[in-house]
């Protein structure tokens, strides 16, 4: 393909879209090569068609591409004719370089990537020294691209106010002329430096200007990026059952694969707003065939919906949240969560179980990855609860209720109560309950904690399965941290336990998890890639597999460390305490990550059975009608 | 609606400032790092003819990124921009098998210049949405940072623009060992 016919592909740095106006031209054989060469024919249609294209790019009226990414198009390799007949258009070209820079962004969005700057940089000062040969070039273009190069650097430190960085005329100067100086050693110093003076003080005085987009835009790119590859298109698989195996040496940072999808996303706070506004809910997952299926069938994994008692607390069990917070102390209350606090009791982490008051009647909901939860005082004297709460609409519940909340469940974690309590019937032993603990994080659900109490076990046990089943379906899976490379020395490494790094030698890093994208979820409420099931499901069982690695090999290294420093303990006893703690550290996070994914993976699987499960018994049942009825 | 990575890390830390360069061969996703983020971008600002530079907050730390490209004969003049530099990110497109050798020889080109050497590195194996791509270990094998880079700190972790998946990670892990650093 020849660079116009790139250029017809519309082709602008990473991204790709195909002209309808394009004509295709076919590949050329190689049979034919020569006919190919001889043809002198296309050449000149390349040119005329590169002449018109850039004819537009001046009047700012090329089709298909965004007004503000015509220099990236230009810039982008197989547009070289293109950009070369651009700059013709520019023609005569002021003789001093910052006037010459000032023509350009004057007749170009000259805003882009910095290769494709670059690119534009390099072909104009091919133009700019066959029109003005000045001799300190050396008739070298290379030399002037440097300078047009440092003077949009200088203009982006001068005037960017986001480039936050000084650059004094000497500094610049200095720095110019070194970069000359590499390219040509023997250039003339004196005379660079006056040009170069005389460019600083012209930008100081007025930045290069910037060509305005029209008022309307044409066209709009969607993505940023696509590539070869096939880029991120919106397909599915088909069925969940499809399940696709994973490359091992694939990051699982691959989540939202190329069948993701962007979407914009409700926080806690966005869902309450259209809740008490009645608007639609936004969309946490994306939607499957067996949805359709089962999002309306109580007592699935899809929906749990029924009367309960709900006690709220604030307090979470957390055995490594202390981890996350700085050293600084905050005095926010938003930030209550980073202040320095003592690691749970055994009495807070069971808050819920020493409290038997504050009960309240509420009617919940559990559905398409948010919990409802519509609470009721009760009416009367007596404080009675209507008997058919269950039957109302949601409408009716949410304007009959003393109060409403809905809560997105990423991150979440449901838990049955006192499952591992076998007791005889009379004895004091509170009912059936389940916990659900949201996880320590920055919104108003940071720590939140919630205990419902259900009318049996397998109430509570349905409760459970179906939160943990959209929790892990729209969570996001904290895998860079355990999947990244470091030197750090935490006191485990490999060349520290074999000996090869002395004692003497160790910068002990303090090992402490780092803020990933899970911790912010609930928070974001911009475009994020969603995932499909089979992805999730099939990233959580390589992910638990990878912590249970990691957990063996922590363990395996404890040992090790325990005999490396007990031979010098006394000499360097903080360092091993540090060293220790840290290993604590991390198998406290390997540790809690390991159950809190292990226990996704079960509820994702558990789903994929009774979907499996409640197939069959449909289909056996559509089998047997033509015969009970033959 | 606005609430976005960088917005929530303000509400998380603060304000510190420090100065991080981001570089990386055309294509690697610097750009689409640098606009994940910019949507998340604190202040807005009139757009200036020239390089994308945009700043960014996260904890305690104002993230001053650059990004600059361009071929060998201009990379002297970043020079400038390197002695106020805290940190350095490094973008490698994971998939892109064909241009690893040429990025590994742009890195070290970069890292070896002396006003890098107290620099902390984050290479972001970036693309691992794409099939194929080399997952954070290899990416570190291929580069040999173990042996190359002994006595500077340094730290591959895989990302993914799209979702926003390890730039979050990368940035925490600058603030934290930048902090270290602080405190010497």
């Amino acid at each position: 393909m020849t660079g116009l016919e790139e250029a017809q592909n519309l082709t602008v740095a990473d991204k790709q879209l195909t002209s309808d106006e394009g004509a295709l031209t076919e590949s050329p054989k190689m049979t034919n090569i020569h006919e190919i060469v001889e043809d002198t024919t296309t050449s000149e249609n390349d040119n005329s068609d590169a002449k018109q294209i850039a004819a537009k790019i001046r009047a700012g009226t090329l089709e298909n591409v965004e007004f503000t990414e015509y220099a990236n198009f230009l810039g982008t390799p197989g547009n070289d004719q293109i950009l070369l007949e651009f700059l013709l258009l520019l023609d005569p070209l002021p003789s001093s370089i910052t006037g010459t820079l000032r023509k350009l962004s004057s007749s170009l969005y000259f805003i882009a990537e910095a290769a494709n700057l670059d690119t534009i940089l390099e072909a104009l000062s091919k133009q700019w020294l066959r029109e003005h040969n000045k001799e300190h070039y050396q008739d070298n273009y290379k030399l002037c691209h440097i300078v047009m190069f440092a003077l949009l650097l200088l203009n982006s430190t001068l005037h960017n106010s986001e480039a936050d960085l000084s650059f004094t005329i000497e500094e610049f100067r200095e720095n110019t002329i070194n970069a000359l100086q590499k390219e040509s050693p023997d250039i003339d110093v004196p005379s660079f430096n006056r040009e170069l003076s005389l460019c600083y003080y012209q930008l100081d005085n007025e930045q290069l200007p910037l060509l305005r987009p029209p008022t309307q835009p044409r066209y709009s790119f969607s993505g940023r990026r696509t590539n070869g590859s096939g880029g991120h298109s919106n397909m599915k698989k088909a069925s969940m059952l499809s399940l696709e195996r994973f490359q091992t040496n694939q990051s699982l940072i691959s989540t939202p694969n190329s069948m993701a999808t962007l979407a914009t996303r409700d926080t806690n706070a966005n869902s309450n707003y259209r809740m008490r506004n009645n608007k639609p809910l936004q969309k946490l997952y994306l939607d499957e065939p067996f949805d359709a299926d089962l999002q309306d069938v109580n007592g699935t994994p899809w929906l749990m919906d029924s009367i309960v008692n709900v006690q709220e607390a604030s307090k979470a069990n957390n055995s490594t949240s202390q981890l996350l917070s700085p050293p600084v102390t905050r005095k926010r209350k938003l930030m209550s969560w980073f202040r320095k606090h003592t690691k749970d009791t055994i009495f807070n982490e069971n808050v819920h179980a020493a409290d038997t008051d504050n009960w309240q009647h509420a009617r919940i909901r559990v559905y398409q990855g948010r919990l409802f939860v519509y609470k009721f005082k009760g009416f009367g004297r007596e404080r009675s609860i209507p008997r058919d709460i269950h039957k109302w609409s949601l409408e009716m519940c949410k304007r009959s209720c003393s109060q409403f909340h809905v809560y997105n469940l990423y991150g979440t974690i449901a838990s049955l109560v006192q499952e591992n309590i076998v007791a005889s019937e009379n004895s004091n032993v509170s009912s059936a309950s389940f916990l659900i603990d949201f996880p320590h994080g920055l919104d108003s659900t940071s720590g939140l904690s919630f205990r419902f109490k259900t009318r049996n076990q397998e109430e509570a046990k349905q409760f459970t399965a179906c939160c943990n089943f959209w929790s892990a379906r729209i969570s996001p899976i904290p895998s860079a941290q355990v999947e990244m490379i470091s030197n750090e020395e935490y006191g485990w490494s490999p060349r520290l336990l074999e000996g090869e790094s002395g004692m003497e030698q160790v910068k002990l890093a303090h090992w402490k998890p780092l803020v990933g994208l899970d911790a912010i979820f609930s928070e974001l409420d911009e475009g994020i890639a969603l995932w499909d099931f089979d992805s999730q499901l099939g990233n959580l069982r390589v992910f638990t597999e990878l912590l249970g690695a990691q957990l063996d090999e922590h363990n395996a290294v404890k040992p090790k460390m325990v005999e490396l420093w007990a031979k010098k303990k006394r000499e360097y006893q903080p360092l091993f305490e540090a060293a220790m703690e840290n290993w604590n550290n991390k198998y406290l996070y390997l540790n809690k990550q390991y159950q809190k994914h292990l226990v996704y993976l079960k509820a994702l699987e558990n789903a994929v059975q009774f979907y499996e499960h409640s197939k069959s018994v449909k289909n056996s049942e559509t089998e047997n009608i033509p015969k009970e009825q033959s | 609606m606005g609430n976005s990575i960088s917005r929530v890390m303000v509400k998380m830390f603060g304000y510190r400032e420090m100065k991080i360069l981001m570089l990386g061969l055309d294509n690697a996703g610097k750009t689409t790092i640098l606009y994940k983020l910019k949507l998340n971008k604190i202040k807005t600002s009139a757009p200036t003819v020239g390089f994308n530079v945009e700043t960014v907050s996260f904890r305690n730390v104002k993230f001053n990124m650059w990004d600059v490209g361009g071929q060998d004969r201009l990379r002297p003049l970043w020079r400038h921009y390197f002695p106020a530099t805290t940190a350095l990110i490094f973008v490698i497109d994971s998939q892109d098998m064909k241009r690893l050798n040429e990025a590994k020889e742009e890195l070290y080109s970069i890292i070896g210049d002396k006003e890098m050497e107290e620099v902390v590195l984050l290479v972001l194996a970036n693309k691992q949405d794409l099939k194929g791509a080399m997952n954070p270990q290899e990416i570190s094998d291929y580069l040999e940072l173990k042996s190359h880079l002994d006595s500077q700190l340094w730290c591959v972790i895989g990302s993914n623009a799209l979702t926003g998946q390890g730039l979050v990670e990368g940035l925490s892990w600058i603030t934290n060992n930048t902090k270290t650093k602080d405190k010497k």
